[in-house]
C-alpha cells in the first residue's frame, strides 16, 4: 500500500498505539520518554494529516476499516473518509492538540499520574479522530462515546478529590442525556435511508424526500446529542464544573476540541439541517439562550478558569447559532479560531495559575503583569481576540457570525451585539484583576513558566494573530469594523474600570448562577434518588435472593459432587464398575 | 460335560459374584480372595474357550495367568501385613485415615 | 448337560457366595478351597488333565496355604465390621447382578460349541509352552524374581 493510502490509518491509530504503550507500560516508562512518546505520536498524526491535506486539496478520501456486523439482510461496516471538513478537524485536533501534549509535559511534571494522564490524552485524540474521520454516524457515536469517556477520565484524574469526580461524573452524565438523541437519530436515520454512511444517507436524500416533519425529528435529537456533548441550554453545567480537572485537559477538551464535535455533527448533517429550516430556528434559539447565559454568568465569577469556561459556553453559543443560520462556513471558522485563543488563553491561565502555586481566584491575584511579561502579554492578546478586535482573528470569525446574523434576523443581530458587549466586559475584568492593579497574592515571588510550556503559547498566540488571514470572506464594510470597535472601546473600558473599584472595595462574591443546578438537583436528582431507594427496597432485595438463592443451589450441588471425591477406594471401584456394566449393556442390548 | 456356554456362564456367574464381593467386605484379607475368584473366573472361561477351539495355546497362556496370580497374591499380602504392622487394623475403609 | 458338571457348577457357585458371606475370615478361605477344588473338577470334566492338576497345586496347594499362613499366624481370625453399608451393599448386588445378566445375554446371543472328549496330552502342552511361548516363560521367571523381591523388602522391619 502507498504511503498515501495508508495514511489514514496511520494518523488514526498512531494515538491510540501510544495509549497502549503508556498504558502498557504505566510503571516502567520515565516521565521524560512518557512525554516524548506521547507527544510524538500526536505529532505524527498532524504531519498525517497535514500530507492529507496537501494531497487532496478539495478532494476526499475513503479507507475501509472492518465489517462489524454481518447479517443476512443488513450489515454495518466502519471505516474513515477524509473530505475537506473531516481533514479540518483533523488538523485542529492533531494540531492544538500537540501544543497542549507539549505544554502538559511542563505542567504535570510534578505529577504522579504523569504516565497516567499521558495515555488518557492519547486515547483521547484517538477518539476524537475517529469521531471526525468515521464515516458513518455509527462511527461518530463510538468516537462520541469515547470522547465523553476520556472526558471523565481527564476531568477526574486527581480523582482522590471527591469534589473532582463528582465533576466528572456529572459531566458524564450530562453527556449521555445527549447521547440518547444521537441513539434515537442513528435509529431514525436507519429506519428511513436503511444506511448509516454518510455518502449514502445524503445522496439518497433527493429522492427518498423524507417528510419534512420526519426531519425535524431527525434533526431536534441531533441537536439534543450537540447539546449534551457542545454544553448548549440547558445542558451546560458540567463545563463549569469540568474546570476540576488539569488546565491543558480544559484547555484540549473544553475549548478546542470536545466541545466542537457538536458542531462537527451539524455541519456533518448539513445537508439534513438544510432540509428542515424548523430545526434551524432550534438551534438558533439555543444557540442565543446559550450565549446570553455563558456571557452573564461570566461577569461575576471570581475564578479565573471559570469565566474562561462561561466563556466557552458562550462562545459556543455562537457557533451554534451560526450553524442554526445555515452559515456552516462561518461557524467552523469560528471554531477554529475559537481553538487557537481558547486554547491560548486557559493554557496562559495555567501559567498563571502555575506562578502563584495552584491558586485561581482572581481575587488573590494582581499586578502579575510584572513578573509574567511573556504570560501577560499573551493572555491580553487572546483577551483582544475574543473581543474582536481587528485584525486578531477573532475578529474576523465573530464577525463573520454577527454579519450572518444581521443578513437573517435583526433581534438576533442585536442580541449577539449584546454578548459580544458582555464578552468585551467580563474579559477586560478579568484582565484586569489578574495582571493590573494592587498585587494581592499570599504567596512569594511568582515566577514564569520554563520553555516547555511557552514554546504552545507562542505559537498560539501567533496562530491567534494570522488566523484571520484563513477567513473564507471578507467582513463587509466599515459598519461592522466601526461597530466592533466601538463596542470593544466603551465596553471594554466599563470592564476596567469596574474591575479597579470592584478590586478596590473588596466586593463580596454574589451567588453563582447555579440557579440552573439547584433546579436540577431539585427536580431531577431528588426524585429519581426516592425512586431508586423504592427500586432498591422491593426489587433488589429479591434479585439479591434470587442471585444468592442461585449460587446456594451451586454450592450445593458442588459439594455433592465432591462427596465423590472422596478418597476412598472402594467407591472408585464401585463407580467403575457401575461405569463399566453400563457400556456392556449399553453394547449388549442395543 | 457341559457345553462352552454353559461354562462361560458359569464364570460369569463367578466374576459378579467376585466383584460384588469386593465391593462388600471390609476385610482386606477377604477382599484379596475374592479377586482371586474373579481370576479364576477369567481362567475358567479361557480354558472352556481354548479346549472348544482345540487350541492348545489357550492352556499354555493359563500357566502363565496362574503363574502371575501366584506372584500377585503373595505381594498382595505383604502388603497387608506390613500396613498391619503400623496399622493394626485390616479393615479396608479404615486404610483410607492412613493417609493421615 | 451332564449331571456332574451341574454338581461341580453348583458347588463352586455356592462355596464363593460363601466366600463373600462368611463372617470369619477362616471360614471364607476354606469356602475359597472348596470353590478352587469344583474348578478342578470342572477342568477334568473338561479333558484338560495337566492344567487341572496344576491348579489344584498352585492355587488350592499354595496360594490358598499362603493366605491361610497370614490369618493364622497374625491372627486375624477375629470378626471385625463384615459389611460396609446397607446402602453400598444394595448397589453393589445391583450393579454385580446386572454385570452377570449381562454377560449372560451376550453369551446367549452366540453359537454354543460342544467339548470336545479326547484330552490334550501333557506332551503337547509341553511342546508349545517350550517353543512358541519360550520367551514368556523364561520372562516369567523374571516375575517371580521380581515378586519375591518386593516381598522380601516389603517384609522387612523398618528399623
Amino acid at each position: 500500500m502507498t504511503l498515501f493510502k495508508c495514511m489514514p490509518y496511520v494518523i488514526l491509530f498512531l494515538p491510540l498505539i501510544g495509549f497502549l504503550v503508556l498504558f502498557i507500560g504505566r510503571s516502567f516508562l520515565s516521565k521524560r520518554l512518557a512525554g516524548i512518546l506521547a507527544s510524538s505520536t500526536i505529532l505524527g498524526a498532524f504531519f498525517g494529516t497535514g500530507l492529507m491535506a496537501a494531497r487532496l486539496h478539495d478532494g476526499m478520501v475513503s479507507a475501509p476499516l472492518f465489517q462489524w456486523i454481518q447479517l443476512s439482510h443488513f450489515s454495518i461496516s466502519l471505516g474513515l473518509f477524509l473530505d475537506p471538513l473531516a481533514i479540518l478537524m483533523a488538523l485542529m485536533i492533531t494540531g492544538v492538540g500537540f501544543l497542549v501534549h507539549l505544554y502538559s509535559i511542563g505542567y504535570m511534571s510534578n505529577d504522579d499520574g504523569f504516565v497516567r494522564y499521558f495515555g488518557y490524552l492519547n486515547l483521547f485524540i484517538f477518539f476524537m479522530l475517529l469521531l471526525v474521520m468515521s464515516d458513518t454516524y455509527l462511527g461518530t457515536f463510538l468516537g462520541w462515546e469515547g470522547v465523553g469517556l476520556c472526558s471523565y477520565l481527564l476531568i477526574g484524574f486527581w480523582y482522590k478529590n471527591h469534589q473532582y469526580v463528582y465533576a466528572a461524573t456529572k459531566a458524564f452524565i450530562m453527556n449521555r442525556v445527549g447521547d440518547v438523541g444521537f441513539i434515537l437519530a442513528m435509529g431514525l436515520l436507519f429506519i428511513t435511508f436503511g444506511t448509516l454512511k454518510y455518502t449514502e444517507i445524503f445522496s439518497s436524500l433527493s429522492f427518498l424526500q423524507p417528510s419534512p416533519l420526519l426531519l425535524f425529528v431527525m434533526c431536534s435529537f441531533l441537536i439534543l446529542a450537540v447539546a449534551g456533548k457542545s454544553a448548549q441550554f440547558p445542558l451546560y453545567t458540567w463545563l463549569p464544573d469540568a474546570m476540576a480537572g488539569p488546565t491543558p485537559v480544559s484547555a484540549l477538551i473544553h475549548a478546542a476540541t470536545m466541545v466542537t464535535a457538536g458542531v462537527y455533527l451539524v455541519s456533518r448533517s448539513s445537508m439534513l439541517f438544510s432540509l428542515s429550516p424548523e430545526a434551524g430556528d432550534v438551534l438558533v434559539v439555543i444557540g442565543v439562550v446559550t450565549a446570553i447565559i455563558g456571557a452573564v454568568t461570566a461577569t461575576y465569577q471570581y475564578d479565573l478558569k471559570k469565566i474562561l469556561a462561561y466563556s466557552t459556553v458562550s462562545q459556543l453559543g455562537f457557533m451554534v447559532v451560526a450553524l442554526g443560520l445555515g452559515s456552516y462556513t462561518a461557524a467552523l471558522f469560528h471554531m477554529l479560531m475559537h481553538a487557537f485563543f481558547k486554547a491560548l488563553l486557559f493554557l496562559g491561565a495555567g501559567n498563571v495559575i502555575h506562578s502563584v502555586d495552584g491558586e485561581q481566584d482572581i481575587r488573590k491575584m494582581g499586578a502579575l503583569r510584572k513578573y509574567l511579561p511573556v504570560t501577560s502579554t499573551y493572555m491580553m492578546i487572546g483577551s483582544l481576540a475574543i473581543m474582536g478586535l481587528p485584525p486578531l482573528s477573532g475578529f474576523f470569525s465573530k464577525e463573520g457570525i454577527v454579519e450572518a446574523a444581521m443578513i437573517h434576523s435583526k433581534p438576533i443581530f442585536g442580541l449577539l451585539l449584546f454578548v459580544s458587549a458582555l464578552t468585551t466586559f467580563y474579559m477586560s475584568r478579568m484582565i484586569y484583576f489578574v495582571f493590573f492593579g494592587q498585587p494581592r497574592y499570599l504567596t512569594r515571588h511568582p515566577h514564569e513558566a520554563g520553555i516547555t510550556m511557552q514554546i504552545p503559547l507562542a505559537i498560539l498566540a501567533i496562530l491567534t494573530i494570522v488566523g484571520g488571514m484563513l477567513s473564507p470572506n471578507h467582513p463587509s464594510g466599515i459598519g461592522l469594523i466601526a461597530t466592533t470597535l466601538g463596542i470593544i472601546v466603551v465596553f471594554g473600558a466599563i470592564g476596567l474600570a469596574w474591575a479597579r473599584s470592584e478590586s478596590q472595595h473588596h466586593s463580596e462574591s454574589t451567588r453563582v448562577v447555579s440557579g440552573l443546578d439547584a433546579a436540577y438537583s431539585r427536580w431531577v436528582i431528588a426524585p429519581y434518588l426516592f425512586l431508586s431507594r423504592v427500586v432498591f427496597s422491593k426489587v433488589d432485595r429479591q434479585l439479591n435472593r434470587s442471585v444468592v438463592g442461585a449460587a446456594r443451589l451451586g454450592e450445593w450441588m458442588g459439594s455433592s459432587v465432591t462427596r465423590v471425591q472422596s478418597g476412598s477406594m472402594g467407591l472408585y471401584l464401585l463407580l467403575m464398575l457401575a461405569a463399566i456394566v453400563m457400556v456392556m449393556i449399553k453394547i449388549v442390548v442395543l | 460335560m457341559g457345553s462352552l456356554n454353559a461354562y462361560l456362564a458359569l464364570s460369569a456367574v463367578l466374576f459378579s459374584i467376585g466383584a460384588v464381593g469386593v465391593l462388600i467386605r471390609r476385610n482386606a484379607i477377604v477382599v484379596l480372595m475374592c479377586i482371586e475368584i474373579m481370576l479364576n473366573a477369567g481362567i475358567l472361561a479361557l480354558v472352556a474357550g481354548g479346549i472348544a477351539h482345540g487350541q492348545v495355546a489357550t492352556q499354555v497362556m493359563v500357566l502363565f495367568v496362574m503363574m502371575v496370580a501366584a506372584a500377585e497374591a503373595s505381594v498382595g499380602l505383604a502388603i497387608i501385613t506390613t500396613v498391619f504392622r503400623r496399622h493394626p487394623e485390616v479393615d479396608v475403609d479404615s486404610y483410607s485415615t492412613i493417609k493421615w | 448337560m451332564s449331571l456332574l458338571f451341574i454338581v461341580t457348577a453348583t458347588i463352586a457357585i455356592v462355596s464363593a457366595l460363601a466366600v463373600v458371606l462368611f463372617r470369619k475370615p477362616i471360614y471364607s478361605i476354606l469356602s475359597l478351597i472348596i470353590c478352587l477344588y469344583a474348578l478342578g473338577a470342572n477342568y477334568i470334566l473338561m479333558h484338560a488333565e495337566f492344567l487341572a492338576i496344576v491348579h489344584l497345586i498352585v492355587y488350592a496347594g499354595a496360594i490358598m496355604v499362603l493366605f491361610l499362613f497370614v490369618v493364622m499366624l497374625m491372627n486375624l481370625n477375629h470378626e471385625g465390621p463384615v459389611f460396609r453399608h446397607r446402602f453400598t451393599q444394595l448397589i453393589s448386588v445391583i450393579i454385580g447382578s446386572s454385570l452377570a445378566m449381562v454377560i449372560i445375554a451376550a453369551i446367549s446371543k452366540t453359537q454354543s460349541m460342544g467339548m470336545p472328549t479326547s484330552s490334550v496330552s501333557t506332551a503337547q502342552i509341553g511342546t508349545v509352552l517350550f517353543t512358541d511361548y519360550l520367551l514368556p516363560f523364561e520372562l516369567s521367571t523374571i516375575l517371580f524374581l521380581a515378586s519375591v523381591v518386593g516381598v522380601v523388602i516389603t517384609g522387612k522391619e523398618t528399623r
